[in-house]
């Protein structure tokens, strides 16, 4: 599923998703160069390096929140799961979008999937 | 009770249904910009987020507008020449350009100013 791919996990996310992601083909690097940043928590220090650095404010990097690779191995696959529903924001800024919309996507996303679950 | 617990159904923008084989932690954002029609949830992630950077980018730049003046205070050769470059380009936008993604010209359209990396410049 993610040969060829490379990506940088914080270590908030659980190991069960990083292991997923090496099963798969997927190998690891440094956040710089990494295909794909995962997170489990915009707070955890080294997450939150990332969101003030300058590769983060200038050159636009974005987080994607490890639930994504949770949905992925829940469907056996990437095609079905999109991962721009996915993006992980500083803390403040998931403050301003809970604000206006009460949960981020993948918060909802995450609830359905749960729901889908209990209904089994 | 079903009712309430349905999700409440949202449009969906290129961002929401963009496949992880075409974009990655490098190209999401260039990817989102580009897109005009964001839905709203996408929309308000991006405005906060670009809200945030800002913050922060000036954040940085008045740390290193510190240290540089810092540094000129200890050096005694041209005092002036940190302003000569003010308007060069800063490390963060070439690398972007050569990525030919978007550039800086956004951030730098609400701040009217450029980040520089004084430190840089300090040390010659
Ligand atoms: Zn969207």
């Amino acid at each position: 599923m993610f040969r060829y791919k490379t990506a940088w996990f914080s270590s908030s996310v659980p190991q069960t998703c990083y292991m997923f992601w090496t099963s798969e083909g997927g190998s690891i690097a440094h956040w710089r160069t990494a295909d794909y940043l995962f997170s489990e928590d915009a707070t955890c220090p080294d997450t939150l390096r990332i969101f003030e650095s300058k590769d983060y404010l200038w050159n636009k990097l974005t987080i994607f929140h490890s639930l994504f690779l949770s949905a992925c191995e829940k469907r056996q696959s990437v095609k079905s799961v999109s991962i721009g529903q996915y993006v992980l924001p500083p803390a403040s800024v998931q403050d301003e979008v809970r604000k206006v919309f009460g949960q981020l996507i993948w918060e909802r996303n995450n609830e359905q999937s749960a729901d889908e679950h209990s209904l089994k | 009770e079903n009712v309430i617990k349905a999700p409440v159904p949202y449009s969906r923008c290129a961002a929401c249904v963009l496949p992880f084989e075409e974009v990655t932690s490098h190209t999401f954002e260039s990817l989102q910009s580009s897109c005009h029609q964001s839905c709203d949830r996408h929309k308000v992630l991006r405005e906060a987020t670009e809200r945030f950077r800002m913050h922060h980018c000036k954040l940085v730049f008045e740390k290193e507008h510190q240290d540089a003046a810092e540094a000129e205070r200890y050096s005694t050769a041209e005092p002036q020449r940190s302003c000569k470059n003010w308007t060069g380009r800063s490390e963060g936008e070439r690398k972007v350009n050569n990525k030919n993604t978007l550039p800086e010209r956004r951030w730098r359209k609400h701040n009217g100013v450029t980040l520089v990396p004084l430190q840089r410049r300090a040390k010659k």
